[in-house]
């Protein structure tokens, strides 16, 4: 196919584009007319509006005896007629009509990742497989059960454990839902199975860990290298489940998605500290304590002797002393 | 037994005076009673200082002829814990009031005496006189702000069993009469009427406590405490000195809950009770209560109380639940059981709490083991006074346990950790 003489780029009020058409022969002419060449649905515009005719080397639009007349280039002014030239703009009712010379350079095209309309990340990863992303999910909620199951001393544990894993299964569904969501919004794959997976994963991992520090709090109370670690891995977490979300569902690059994988858990547990500590501060009548009990038999459990104990208390009350010190 | 402290001004019909079934004719008439010593006993009026209204109000008697009235710690408590926003004045039947000085305080026994400038016109005068139970007394008072009244009652003795001596009453003692006279016949003062259990059961300070703080404050040397609050705290610690020796001593009954032995009935002046509650239709394990608290305490302000001592047990034990499933309900009551206490941030800081998993010997080796969580608060203003909350948990067996509270409100912090090593040494 040859290249059109010339092409007109027809844009609506809100300046989306109507069409774009392609000219090759003269005269054109522009309206809301069926009998139109191209034809425009803008209600301000008559049937034959403009029409586009050869002038010697000139083209040159020109009024058809329109209601609304023709303006041209962003002026308010009525003109029976313009000369085209590239870049010229006409408005006719609440439509623009942009000239355009079809030598007009283009900008070149945007550069796109692979990884746009397909993920390598999910289709290389071990998810790939429908029967892992089910293994996954399963062993998340199992282990929610499990947990459920192990706390429970009410009447009924099984309505308890089941109303618990449907309780996990709708969160997991909704995280796994936005993180999808916002991938489409993102233009990128819906993986809905896969976000739902990893997002099982970590919230597995979560419990596992949660439930591990409990047990270690119970044989060694008190200790900061337990809190330490409970803290690192809280946030290995965080990082490894918004790393992992990110790969899916962007096109960012390894560092950006470390980068907001880490700033994650850093504002979380920030807000989290400034929030406590400014409870901290507030007068309570209230004791807490760590209040671990698991069921072992007691010569397994690490315990000290009463003196050391009386040690322990003594270190607790020149703590309270030094607190009201520096308060008055 | 609630304090008679008022800050309601309702008003309520009062039917107080009520007449005795067996008259007799040599008794003396109420009414001379009254005419008597009406003029020697006033109302005391606690007046916020912004706005002079009324706060709160009480009654309050003259002990010399120099202005000096006795009333209770009650009554008064704002002026020492916020002086600047608050004032006493005493009323005259009058109504004219007049402004009143704080001289000083037995916190322990809820007595103040405070100084007036203008002299009484009569005073009762304070000694002891030993009574027979049944003698009749008159108690004298301003009940819910209305005019001074009497009512009539009957000496039931000294209080057996209390941390804090009191004199039964049996007579309609109501708010506002706090620091008003319980007097006999010929118009000798008995005891402080200070609190009431309803029901026509009232209470008096005895008046040998009211004897000993008119005696300080009549010595020549005397001066009122600048720091009164530190003044408080001294004599919280030096009561205490007298009775925390006797706590949870080696003599001390054993109470069985399931498999263990553990102390009861701290001292005397405790009361112990126990419950159970077992598994058969709602729970899916039994559990066993005692406790053991003393029955009164020191009023230190509206929302702080002090000087009172709580042992509580909880025995768990279950055949239906998996161990895991038993441990996550200890746990669960362990963290909440006894975790709160009442208090005021003017008075007390925030607990802070450290846990340890103990073991008393090698020899128990492959026995129980406890954990004991230790919290204390320090009395900001009273120098060497705690509340010490030890929180233990007595865990080893798979399908039994026991969970103990121990809850040492205004102790020093020796006394503290003798009487909790004392219960920790016990508990087998």
């Amino acid at each position: 196919m040859s290249a059109p003489r010339f092409v007109l780029e027809v844009r609506d009020s809100h300046g989306a584009l109507v069409t774009r058409a392609r000219i090759d022969a003269l005269p054109v002419t522009v309206g809301r007319g069926y009998g139109c060449d191209v034809i425009v649905d803008d209600p301000y515009l008559d049937p034959v509006h403009v029409r586009i005719i050869q002038e010697g080397d000139a083209l040159v639009a020109e009024d058809a005896g329109s209601a609304n007349g023709l303006r041209a280039n962003g002026s308010n002014e009525r003109v029976p007629r313009v000369p085209l030239v590239r870049g010229t703009i006409l408005h006719a009712g609440r439509t623009t009509i942009r000239y355009v010379d079809p030598a007009e350079p283009v900008p070149p095209a945007r550069r796109d990742r692979p990884a746009a309309w397909h993920s390598p990340l999910a289709e290389r990863s071990r998810l790939a497989s429908p029967w892992v992303r089910a293994g996954a999910v399963a062993a998340c909620l199992a282990i929610s059960a499990l947990v459920k199951w192990s706390s429970t001393f009410g009447l009924r544990p099984m309505r308890e454990v089941g109303s618990e894993v449907v309780a996990a299964l709708v969160a997991l569904a909704i995280w796994a839902g936005l993180w999808s969501v916002g991938a489409r919004l993102a233009r990128h794959p819906a993986l809905f199975t896969y976000h739902l997976a990893i997002t099982s994963l970590a919230t597995a991992a979560l419990v596992v860990v949660f439930g591990i520090d409990g047990w270690l709090e119970f044989l060694w109370p008190r200790q900061w290298f337990i809190a330490a670690l409970l803290l690192t891995l809280v946030c290995g977490t965080i990082v490894g489940l918004v790393y992992a979300q990110l790969g899916l569902a962007s096109s960012l690059r390894r560092w950006w998605r470390i980068g907001a994988a880490v700033a994650l858990p850093a504002v979380l547990f920030g807000v989290i500290y400034i929030v406590e500590s400014s409870d901290e501060s507030k007068f309570s009548s209230k004791m807490t304590y760590d209040a671990e009990l698991k069921p072992v038999p007691a010569r397994f459990v690490p315990a000290q002797s009463v003196e050391d104990l009386a040690e322990v208390v003594s270190e607790l009350r020149q703590s309270v002393d030094k607190d009201t010190a520096s308060k008055d | 037994m609630s304090l008679l402290r008022s800050r309601s001004a309702t008003v309520a019909a009062l039917a107080l005076l009520v007449a005795p079934a067996r008259a007799q004719t040599t008794r003396l008439e109420t009414s001379d009673v009254y005419r008597r010593v009406a003029n020697q006993v006033v109302e005391v009026d606690v007046v916020e200082t912004g706005s002079g209204a009324q706060s709160q109000f009480g009654s309050g008697f003259f002990v010399s002829a120099g202005g000096e009235i006795m009333t209770n710690y009650h009554v008064i408590e704002p002026i020492i814990n916020k002086p600047k926003e608050y004032r006493a004045e005493w009323v005259e039947a009058s109504g004219t009031k007049h402004p009143l000085r704080l001289l000083a305080v037995d916190v322990v026994h809820d007595l103040a005496i405070l100084a007036s400038d203008k002299p009484a016109s009569g005073w009762f005068t304070l000694r002891t006189t030993p009574l027979a139970q049944g003698t009749r007394l008159y108690a004298l008072g301003h009940p819910r702000g209305l005019a001074l009244s009497i009512v009539e009652g009957t000496y039931n003795g000294l209080m057996q069993y209390t941390l804090y001596p009191r004199i039964h009453l049996t007579g309609a003692i109501n708010h506002g009469m706090s620091g008003g006279p319980a007097i006999t016949g010929e118009g000798s003062v008995v005891g402080v009427n200070v609190a009431t259990a309803g029901n026509s059961v009232g209470f008096l300070v005895p008046v040998d406590r009211a004897v000993a703080l008119l005696a300080r404050v009549s010595a020549p040397a005397f001066a009122p405490p600048k720091d009164l609050l530190g003044d408080i705290g001294a004599q919280l610690a030096a009561y205490q000195a007298q009775y925390f020796p006797s706590l949870l001593a080696d003599t001390t009954r054993l109470v069985t809950l399931g498999a263990y032995t553990a102390p009861t009935m701290p001292a005397p002046y405790f009361k112990c009770w126990g419950d159970v509650t077992t598994g058969e239709d709602e729970r899916r394990y039994d559990l066993t209560t005692h406790s053991c608290a003393t029955d009164d305490e020191i009023y230190l302000s509206g929302d702080q109380s002090t000087g009172f001592a709580v042992l509580k047990y909880w025995l768990y034990s279950s055949k239906v639940l998996a161990p895991v499933q038993f441990y996550s309900l200890l746990e669960a009551r362990y963290k909440t059981m006894a975790s709160e206490m009442d208090g005021a941030e003017s008075f007390v800081t925030n607990f802070k709490c450290k846990t340890v998993n103990v073991r008393r010997s090698a020899a128990e080796k492959n026995d129980a083991a406890m954990r004991v969580a230790t919290c204390l608060r320090k009395y900001k203003k009273m120098p060497g006074l705690y509340d010490m909350v030890t929180h233990i948990a007595v865990f080893g067996r798979r399908d039994t346990a026991l969970i103990a509270t121990l809850t040492l409100s205004g102790v020093s912090y020796e006394n503290g950790e003798r009487v909790t090593a004392r219960l920790l040494d016990r508990i087998q």
